[in-house]
């Protein structure tokens, strides 16, 4: 095994195995978390099949890119169809033991294989060869882009614009009680009258419900089944700046046993 | 030394020298950074469009006013002075590459600044869905009740699951980042395809600007769907099999084979159509290479001319004067040897054991519009409208005349993108399909002009495009050619009518106004209200739980699937869209939802909500009645005696019909229907 090979196996190892530990240990949601996941299914698989089917000369940098980025993916792929034949196989731990196994055996057959072709000297890392006006202008074109994504992301004004809410009522989980709810997706905090009436009688009334934005609220209510069944209950839901128009209604109609 | 090894070793020459290892990333000297050439200024260029689209979003949503305007200039940004840039003879290979990635990867972001808080495509939910199921249950080819094919081609859902779960990212995130990388494959592998069959960096690289142009591109390319990761694997088996038949080779033939077998497979598992594509593709160009069928056909044709050129050139190589690209194919052409019958046999091989339920999803697709074609053809058919949408939209004038400017355009490009293949590479098998699906794509176009067929001529563009694209390359390059300098005003009538292609494919791929975004999601006093149809799936799951079995419209089916977890049933379904849409409630709609067994009806009275690519959003106030249904669809169910009137958002309204189903009575109504 040469200087190269040596060099390119201790790395991968490192790599393969240092990443795979990470995700382990990292706290997920973490930019150290997003990072070693995109390495190892995007670029490492990829790089070590890359690594053992071509030997180094062979191919030119863009070609390198291709398979590797392109077998990753395919790695990816077929090797989920492997995985899916181990009960929980596709979770987390199948993934890290499926992508870090191909990188390590992708690498070692690679320095088994033999010589490289034409490497005679320790490997040094890709330099990119450009100058300080061109790389300053593309880290500009990258801030712009930037700039628009993150403008993109910015919530619409709700001008314009209707917000909603939502009312619902479904028998709970214990027959005798009914599940009310409101949720406030208006576009700014909104205050509420219910109603709920048994066959236009009024047996329930919340008079002012005061919901923030994404504000929810929740009750039972205690509705004897053999009290109710055959009649109609409807919750009624008014907003108290439209007090006397209807905003929202529904139903129950309680089958007779 | 062939012309082949030579272009080959030049290109990697060039490419060595291009990226040789120096002293420091800022020593660059002036001549390493030439070799950038404008790509960093075209790069900031591209930015500024994005940035120009994003501007027109924003205008569309809050204003609406000059949003179009501000959209297109945009994308002209973008466009015209990559093209103007590529034009030109004085750019180097790297800088050639490097503006086609740059200028895909942007145009990818147009998608993502278009919809950048969820996905927002009809077929996004589906596969959506399919990734999160795969997240949540661990297995493979969990049911998909919406498009039940899908999940039995579970490759792109595989991979962003992985991406996810490795990652951390959600599945929206994890499938913006692999559908981008999907791009740079695309964009990468096109172009090494392209100037593997034309042996030019200048061909390639419009080759791969041109096919750009293609309507699905912008759009519906860039959508978090199989087919976006399919078709870039397909190119690159195309580029690895021009690559593995290179002369010099030999030492990576086996190499070469064994990554496309992989890449095959890959496919195989990943889109249904795109691993039909390449079976076909590939067996006719090993059934070319094997019969020989090509050289005879230049041959008999250049019997008929003057000088018989194919023959001076097979004498050539017989004695070893080969000097030209095609001259050179006679004898180095293998074609797709082995993997031709490997591809056919995978596809076949998975489509009768995994998805045969595929033959169901695309039989109507091809039967329904190849008779629709005859029957338009004998006028016995109906026709269908250009340039008016499903919606009853009708483009403006200068929207029609670009678009059939852009096809003229490209028809009057073909017979000189032909000539310069006979010219070139005649005795090349590769190049002569490319040739013939170029001449397919128009006799498939014409399947737009009817109702049924639109779909087959539209889903069929992004392969046949490959051909059309290259074969207009090599018309460009006969109009303005390597010898003759390319100066500004020249430049510039090239982007322009780069400009009228990429306009018309915009145009014809995707309804006029989704082309910029649409009101999801909106700032509320500091906080963040949704789309009413997401808001309403996530309380249905949060409220009633996962599983139950709903029929809905369009829109909110693909909203409960993906975010709540319902069984859904949407318009495909037989009955579902009468069953929610007509007036009155009839026995038969009672049958049609005892025998879907339906626990739920989700009514939206919005008729956008049936539009699979408008109903996603806020409805834009003040609402009409025009908008909506008639009252006596919206309150069908609410007098009904056995159905429960659960939820109201508002637009919104969710019915529980367990009871009415469940009635003994209801039987009856059901085995009527089943019986018709």
């Amino acid at each position: 095994m040469n200087r190269f090979a040596t060099h390119s196996l201790t790395l991968m190892v490192v790599a393969g195995c240092g990443t795979a530990l990470l995700i382990w240990l990292a706290p997920a949601s973490t930019i150290v978390h997003l990072i070693l996941g995109l390495l190892l299914v995007l670029i490492l698989p990829g790089y070590a099949l890359t690594e053992l089917l071509f030997a180094k000369g062979q191919l030119t940098r863009t070609e390198r890119l291709l398979y590797t980025l392109g077998g990753s993916v395919m790695v990816a792929t077929l090797g989920a169809l492997l995985l899916n034949q181990v009960p929980g196989g596709v979770q987390t731990n199948g993934w890290i033991g499926l992508l870090v196994g191909v990188t390590l055996i992708g690498t070692l057959l690679g320095a088994l294989k033999g010589q490289p072709v034409t490497m005679t000297a320790a490997p040094r890392l890709p330099r990119l060869r450009i100058s300080f006006n061109q790389l300053l202008v593309l880290a500009i074109a990258v801030g712009v882009a930037g700039i628009a994504v993150k403008t993109a992301q910015t919530p619409t004004s709700p001008q314009g614009l209707t917000g909603y809410t939502l009312l619902w009522m479904l028998p709970a989980d214990d027959t005798s009680r009914l599940a009310l709810g409101i949720s406030n997706q208006e576009f700014a905090p909104t205050a509420y009258k219910l109603q709920v009436k048994v066959d236009d009688q009024l047996a329930q009334e919340w008079p002012s419900l005061l919901l923030g934005v994404n504000g929810r609220w929740a009750a039972e209510l205690a509705v004897p089944a053999t009290a109710v069944a055959g009649h109609e209950i409807t919750a009624e839901l008014y907003r108290l700046d439209q007090p006397d128009q209807l905003y929202r209604h529904v139903v129950l109609r309680p089958a007779v046993e | 030394m062939s012309i082949a090894e030579g272009q080959l070793g030049a290109n990697r020459a060039t490419e060595g020298t291009e990226w040789a290892a120096g002293e420091g990333i800022l020593a660059a000297s002036p001549a390493f950074a030439q070799r950038w050439g404008w790509f960093p200024a075209l790069s900031l260029v591209n930015a500024l469009g994005l940035l120009t689209i994003t501007f027109a979003n924003q205008a569309a949503i809050t204003a609406g006013a000059r949003a179009e305007l501000f959209f297109w200039l945009g994308l002209l940004l973008m466009i015209v002075p990559s093209a103007m840039r590529l034009i030109a003879l004085e750019p180097t290979r790297r800088e050639r590459m490097s503006i086609v990635i740059a200028l895909g990867i942007a145009l990818y972001l147009v998608k993502v600044v278009h919809s950048p808080f969820a996905f927002t495509y009809g077929d996004e939910f589906f596969h959506l869905f399919n990734t999160n199921q795969i997240v949540n249950a661990q297995t493979l080819f969990q049911a998909n009740p919406v498009l039940p094919v899908s999940p039995m081609f579970p490759g792109l859902a595989a991979v962003t699951a992985a991406l996810a779960t490795l990652s951390g990212l959600s599945t929206f995130q994890a499938g913006l980042i692999l559908i981008g990388v999907a791009r740079l494959l695309l964009c990468l592998a096109f172009f090494l395809f392209a100037e593997s069959v034309s042996r030019s960096a200048r061909v390639a690289s419009l080759a791969t600007l041109l096919y750009m142009s293609h309507s699905n591109f912008l759009f519906w390319s860039a959508q978090f769907a199989y087919e976006s990761l399919a078709l870039p694997l397909a190119v690159a088996i195309l580029y690895l099999i021009t690559r593995r038949e290179q002369p010099g080779n030999s030492a990576q033939y086996g190499s070469l084979s064994f990554l496309a077998l992989l890449g095959i497979s890959a496919i195989v598992v990943t889109h249904h159509l795109t691993s039909y594509f390449m079976a076909i593709m590939l067996v006719l160009w090993w059934l070319l290479v094997r019969t020989g069928a090509h050289h005879f056909f230049a041959n008999l044709l250049s019997a008929f001319s003057l000088q018989s050129n194919s023959k001076l050139s097979e004498e050539k190589v017989a004695n070893g004067e080969a000097t030209g690209p095609d001259e050179v194919s006679l004898h180095t052409e293998h074609g797709p040897q082995g993997l031709a019958p490997y591809a056919l046999i995978a596809a076949i091989a998975w489509l009768v054991f995994v998805a045969i339920l595929t033959v169901n999803y695309l039989s109507p697709l091809f039967n329904k519009g190849m008779v629709s074609f005859l029957e338009m053809i004998i006028g016995d058919g109906d026709g269908r409208q250009l340039f008016v949408s499903a919606s009853g939209y009708t483009a403006p004038l200068w929207e029609r005349v670009v678009g059939i400017g852009s096809v003229a355009l490209s028809l009057l490009l073909l017979p000189f993108g032909l000539w310069q293949l006979w010219q070139r590479a005649r005795h090349n098998a590769i190049a002569l399909l490319l040739g013939v699906a170029a001449i397919c794509y128009f006799a498939v176009l014409g399947m737009r002009l009817t109702t049924a067929g639109w779909e087959l001529s539209n889903r069929s563009s992004a392969y046949l495009f490959i051909g059309l694209a290259y074969l207009l390359a090599l018309a460009v390059t006969y109009l303005w050619p390597d010898h003759r300098p390319v100066g500004p005003l020249r430049g510039l009538l090239f982007g322009l009518l780069f400009s009228v292609l990429f306009a018309g494919g915009v145009i014809a791929g995707w309804p006029p106004q989704l082309r910029v975004s649409q009101p999801y999601l909106v700032d509320a006093d500091g906080a963040t209200v949704q789309a009413p149809g997401r808001q309403v799936a996530e309380w249905m799951k949060l409220t009633l739980g996962a599983g139950h079995t709903v029929a809905t419209d369009e829109a909110n089916g693909r909203y409960l699937l993906a975010y709540g977890e319902q069984q859904t049933y949407v318009g495909r379904f037989p009955m579902v869209r009468e069953i929610i849409t007509a007036p009155q409630l009839e026995q038969r709609q009672i049958g049609a939802m005892a025998l879907l067994e339906l626990d739920y009806l989700l009514v939206d009275r919005r008729q956008q909500a049936w539009d699979n690519m408008a109903g996603y959003f806020f409805a834009a106030t003040p609402a009409t009645a025009a908008h909506w249904f008639a009252p006596a669809v919206q309150t069908k169910y609410d007098n009904q005696p056995a159905v429960n009137r659960v939820m109201d958002a508002g637009d919104i309204v969710l019915y529980d019909v367990q009871p009415l189903v469940a009635d003994p009575r209801v039987a009856a109504a059901r085995a009527a229907v089943v019986t018709k």
